[in-house]
């Protein structure tokens, strides 16, 4: 499960979600068994974001009954992502301790988020 | 924003559009809102979904309609003014060429102008106001007319019936020796020479004295309504109660006092001279206005285009229905008892709104010709007489154009044209008569714009 397709499954698209959407706060399903720290990379390796904070909670699945049969909906992880909106590049120490600027840069938004996205 | 316009054949106009992206990107958001309530997105109540998650969602395509409707609108409006377009039909969009929110639009719009107009000769026609000229006969006739309406029913006991007598009369018919049904009535007053009976019935009563019985042979008549009696010969067992005869009043002074406020006859004659001399006078006044305008229009090329033609029908048909309704019946009831149809009526219409159109063109374009403006105080006056005429107070006459006096200056405008045309005319009239009199009294058979009160007429008798 280092895929990160297969850690993210899913945004969750709400009002709520949406409109966090625009502080920096994506929302997505994730694989039940993914940590924070996996999602994160998930996230920055997808959209190209740096992640500054992970939230998650899982949601028990609900109780569903058609007749005498009952059932279980799917439990299942979702996890609220705080991007860093204004994003530094990244930089570390190169030879003789000069500063040196990585080449890569982070976007600001998952412009991906939405429908079909 | 930017249009072109084509006026092509038949005063048919061709807009192209050109919306840039910008515009077009507001009237998708005027779109959007809209419709906001309608777009169902899971997640969201209805009504609270985003714009950009819409347009993800169901595509833009959903807001297209709505949006093109309210550019072309927008646009519509602003070419009218921009390129002064006078339009007489509703504006059809025609082609979008190219519609995004990336793009714009690109559209046309095809609509119906007003023709231009050609005039042509409009002052020195040479047509002549008729001056009339009351006879004495006429004024007799007039006078015959009063008496007439003011006779008296005389009993007549000792003679026999004349024709003109009204005799009172109980009746009852027999076809082979049996009564038959409707063929009996009682103390009937039956006027001789008045044809409400069967022919030959009122001729068998003359020469009859006061309380005589009598046999009446008569034939019903082949087209007689009833299958029984048609072609029939029956015989009427009549009494004779009693006869009356009309008694003209003398024309005297006498006379005179009873029926008008003047003391003498010849007053009264004057008066009554005075006052067809009146109605004269108005009716060739209104006769003269009416050649004018003929020969005004017969002497102007235009060319009208059907739309408007359809209008007018439309608004002919509109009013013959209202009028009808005034006297409950339904124009689809009159249509039906006239065998007509829908498409013949309009037909039978077309050539009247044809006519009606190319004088208003005509004298529209004529009014501007010779820039006849109109005061407010004009227009109040306008106001003042409508008012007058329908009975109504001129804040209602208002009302009723809801504050948009167009309607009220286009009349008073043709007006003004007329009064013009007459005063050039009969300036000229003055002179010896110009061999172009032919000329008007052969446009001088249509009937034109002011017709309306005849045709309510013909309707009344048409619908009975």
């Amino acid at each position: 499960m280092n895929n990160a397709h297969d850690i993210i499954i899913r945004p969750v698209i709400t009002e709520r979600s949406n409109l966090e959407s625009s502080l920096g706060k994506y929302t997505f399903q994730v694989a039940s068994g993914a940590n924070k720290v996996q999602i994160r990379r998930a996230v920055e390796e997808l959209f190209g974001v740096k992640v500054r904070k992970v939230n998650t909670t899982n949601y028990e699945g609900k109780m569903k009954r058609q007749g005498v049969h009952s059932g279980k909906t799917p439990s299942w992880k979702k996890a609220v992502v705080t991007i860093d909106l204004d994003p530094k590049s990244a930089e570390y120490i190169g030879k003789g301790g000069k500063t040196m600027t990585a080449a890569k840069k982070y976007k600001n938004t998952i412009e991906e988020f939405g429908f079909g996205g | 924003m930017s249009s072109t316009v084509k006026i092509g054949e038949n005063s048919l106009a061709e807009i192209a559009f050109d919306i840039s992206k910008e515009e077009f990107a507001e009237a998708l958001n005027v779109a959007f809102r809209k419709n906001i309530k309608r777009f169902a997105i899971p997640g969201f109540r209805p009504g609270k979904a985003p714009m950009n998650l819409v347009v993800k969602y169901y595509g833009e395509g959903v807001l297209y309609d709505d949006a093109i409707e309210y550019t072309a609108e927008k646009a519509y409006t602003e070419a009218v003014s921009e390129h002064s377009l006078d339009p007489v039909s509703r504006p059809q969009i025609d082609e979008i060429s190219e519609i995004g929110s990336d793009k714009g639009v690109k559209f046309t719009i095809k609509v119906t102008v007003k023709p231009e107009v050609e005039l042509g000769e409009y002052s020195g026609l040479g047509i002549t106001k008729d001056e009339p000229v009351i006879s004495d006969e006429e004024v007799d006739k007039e006078l015959e007319k009063v008496r007439e309406r003011n006779a008296r029913m005389i009993p007549v006991e000792d003679r026999a019936v004349l024709d003109g007598d009204t005799a009172n009369i109980d009746y009852e018919g027999f076809l082979d020796g049996v009564p038959f049904d409707g063929g009996k009535g009682s103390s009937y007053d039956l006027r001789i020479g008045s044809g409400t009976f069967i022919p030959g019935f009122e001729e068998q009563v003359i020469g009859r004295n006061e309380g005589d019985e009598f046999d009446v042979n008569v034939t019903f008549p082949e087209e007689y309504h009833s299958e029984e009696l048609k072609g029939k010969a029956v015989v009427f067992k009549v009494k004779l109660n009693s006869i009356k005869a009309k008694e003209l009043p003398e024309i005297d002074d006498e006379f005179a006092k009873d029926v008008s406020e003047f003391d003498t006859i010849v007053e009264y004659k004057d008066s009554l001279r005075t006052k067809l001399t009146e109605t004269a006078l108005k009716n060739a006044d209104i006769d003269f206005e009416e050649k004018l305008v003929k020969a005004v229009v017969a002497g102007s090329k235009v060319n009208v285009p059907d739309v408007m033609t359809e209008n007018e029908i439309d608004r002919m048909i509109d009013e013959q229905a209202s009028r009808m309704k005034y006297q409950g019946i339904e124009l689809e009831q009159y249509l039906q008892y006239m065998g007509q149809d829908m498409q013949s009526f309009r037909d039978s219409l077309k050539e009247a709104a044809l006519d009606r159109v190319r004088t208003n063109l005509v004298m529209e374009s004529l009014g501007k010709k010779l820039a006849i403006e109109v005061s407010d105080d004009e227009t109040d006056a306008e106001i003042a007489r409508l008012s007058e005429q329908y009975g109504l107070k001129p804040e209602e006459i208002k009302a009723q154009f809801d504050g948009n006096l167009s309607f009220i200056k286009e009349n008073v405008i043709f007006r003004k044209t007329i009064d013009y045309l007459k005063n050039e005319d009969s300036s000229v009239s003055d002179k010896p008569k110009t061999e172009k009199k032919p000329k008007a009294a052969k446009t001088g058979t249509k009937k034109a714009n002011i017709t309306t009160k005849e045709e309510s007429i013909e309707v009344v008798e048409g619908g009975e």
